[in-house]
């Protein structure tokens, strides 16, 4: 069983890993804390949602789609909102953020109601046995699908202009705009890709998660949680918090009680950060 | 220096006048509808000043109020239909005991800075959402229910009117403000500031950084649960995910920043504008369809962060000084 519970965390722990790259890719170019985070993974869930049941497209096969519309959201919402906050104090970026999220939250439940909403057979179903260990092919189908465009993500920051150009304004913002990089549209940018991270992420979760508004605070909160986990500016902190909280949750959930996986979860987490306040792979002070 | 110092601050004459405002309001507008919005101004009025004193004047940017909130409203809600404690001495008994909270669970998490603290203050706020929701001596999700009884001060219940619970939650809102205006020019309130403005060199002064940061967040606690002992009187009924809601944790802080963090008109103004906005669209708004009034709202604060990051106060800053200086 245990090693059951351990392959389901780690399975879940790479969407995880997926969304908290998104959130840690846009803290880097523009040191925004992006607490609606949770909310663009929402929307790609119900993307993918109608997508499967307008143009009967699976979920699995719509995760490009997503990653687009969830790109261009993302560029979008920069010029809209923010651009204009990046500059200001601390607490109305913070805020601004906030209210981003609870706008999306809420217009979720006034388009499409509080409601649970589930796709019916995602083109991969079923379980596959080795030994004892069952792994849901769902479940590995999403894993892999996040692995890959984490992947893909990282090898586009590695090897491409834009990529370096990103590095860049993370390593040092003034020496890149003098090097005569565009801050503004490399921002704008980051920003898409972060939420289209978080977009390719909710159509796979799409495949087997309950669809429903506020879900986007659930996974807002982890994200959140496993980038603070691995420590603010480190993507490689960023999937070990993931992974570890995919593990408690899959490990608390089963051992301890299912309703109290969550709390667990954020209780751990402030328990490693108390011993180390910059997460796991920070550098430097707070 | 003494000149832009003056500035800063609120008049006196406009609290005052605010104040006697305040205290004839419910006699001039009979209006219910208008007098509830009135007592939730106060009430928030009154968290946003407590977020003030450890946000705006310690710098411990918290997102997670609805912690002490919650467990103010939880604890004088137990006291009461358990031990039979009258609602005043458990509404006392609930602030030290969420102060107490606040001091021992905020001794790590003030270690924290900045961001790290704030998503600690969520991460903290949920699992208390979470704990109550499953914790069957408190009702688990089902909440306390308290007992209708006759009405009088002494009950703290109130059927025929809504004038008393005015009343209540006013003194409340004017203590805290008082606390922080003698906080504003005490040697405690000088000692926050420097340690929001810069906390090694605070240290290095010898200001002991975590008492001094453990007491703001006691005394923020302790207000903040206060006003979650009156939420308890006044809908006589607790429930996991209405007093753990994030929303207020939101609002809370929203109401600070909009009215600008740090000064002592800042929570008042924020409460007076933001509060009012907010209960009368979801007064327009509410019926035709969930969620249509809190999307407003959420679009009036992202509004808000964008056209007055300073907050308003920081508006009346720019007038006061420019009508001022200008021959």
């Amino acid at each position: 069983m245990f090693i059951q519970l351990v392959v389901s965390g780690l399975l879940l722990g790479c969407i995880y890993s997926l969304i908290s790259m998104g959130l840690s890719l846009i803290w880097g170019v523009m040191g925004i804390v992006n607490f609606a985070h949770g909310a663009f993974v929402m929307l790609a869930m119900y993307a993918a949602y109608y997508g499967d049941q307008l143009l009967r497209i699976d979920p699995l096969l719509f995760t490009p789609v997503a990653i687009l519309l969830l790109f261009f959201l993302g560029v979008l919402v920069y010029q809209i909102i923010i651009q204009y906050v990046v500059d200001g104090p601390y607490v109305s970026r913070l805020l601004a953020t906030f209210g981003l999220g609870f706008f999306l939250i809420n217009m979720a439940q006034f388009l499409w109601s509080p409601n649970f909403r589930t796709i019916k057979e995602s083109m991969v179903h079923g379980v596959w046995k080795i030994g004892s260990v069952m792994i849901e092919l769902p479940k590995l189908a999403s894993s892999l699908g996040s692995i890959l465009v984490a992947a893909l993500v990282f090898l586009f920051i590695r090897k491409t202009r834009t990529g370096q150009a990103i590095q860049a304004i993370s390593a040092d913002k003034m020496g890149a705009a003098l090097m005569g990089i565009n801050l503004k549209r490399i921002a704008a940018f980051s920003f898409g890709l972060g939420i289209a991270c978080a977009g390719a992420a909710g159509s796979l979760l799409a495949t087997f998660y309950y669809i429903f508004p506020d879900v986007a605070s659930l996974f807002g909160l982890i994200a959140l949680v496993a980038v603070a986990l691995g420590g603010f500016g480190s993507v490689e902190g960023a999937f070990l918090g993931a992974l570890i909280l995919g593990l408690v949750e899959t490990l608390g959930g089963y051992y301890v009680d299912p309703n109290w996986k969550y709390a667990l979860m954020f209780l751990i987490y402030l328990g490693i950060v108390l011993i180390r306040p910059q997460g796991l792979l920070g550098r430097g002070k707070v | 220096m003494m000149e832009l110092v003056r500035h800063r601050r609120f008049p006196t004459f406009i609290l005052l006048f605010g104040l006697f405002i305040a205290l004839v309001f419910p006699w001039v507008v009979r209006d219910r509808f208008a007098q509830n919005t009135a007592i939730f101004v106060l009430m928030y009025g009154l968290m946003a000043q407590a977020w003030n004193i450890m946000g705006g004047y310690t710098g411990l940017i918290s997102v997670g109020q609805v912690a002490y909130f919650g467990i103010g409203a939880y604890t004088s809600a137990f006291l009461y239909t358990h031990f039979g404690i009258n609602p005043w001495i458990a509404l006392l008994i609930g602030g030290l005991i969420t102060a107490l909270f606040g001091v021992i669970a905020g001794y790590p998490v003030s270690k924290l800075r900045g961001r790290y603290f704030s998503i600690a203050t969520i991460a903290m706020a949920e699992v208390m959402r979470i704990s109550f929701s499953n914790w069957e001596y408190v009702g688990a999700a089902r909440g306390i229910q308290l007992p209708i009884e006759k009405e009088s001060l002494l009950t703290f219940q109130f059927h025929s009117s809504r004038l008393p619970y005015y009343y209540i939650i006013l003194f409340l809102f004017i203590v805290v403000n008082l606390v922080v205006y003698v906080l504003e020019r005490s040697r405690t309130g000088f000692y926050f500031r420097a340690i929001r403005d810069n906390e090694e060199a605070a240290a290095g002064l010898g200001i002991n950084r975590s008492f001094y940061k453990l007491l703001s967040i006691g005394i923020s606690a302790f207000f903040t649960a206060l006003a979650g002992s009156f939420l308890t009187q006044f809908s006589l009924y607790v429930e996991p995910d209405y007093v753990f809601a994030s929303s207020i944790s939101i609002t809370v802080a929203m109401v600070a920043v909009l009215g600008g963090i740090g000064s002592l008109g800042g929570p008042i103004l924020g409460a007076l504008v933001l509060i009012p906005l907010s209960e009368y669209t979801r007064a327009w708004l509410g019926k035709q369809g969930q969620g249509l009034d809190l999307m407003l709202y959420g679009a009036l604060i992202i509004v808000f962060c964008i056209l007055e990051p300073k907050g308003l106060m920081g508006l009346w800053k720019r007038i006061s000084t420019k009508k001022r200086t200008s021959p």
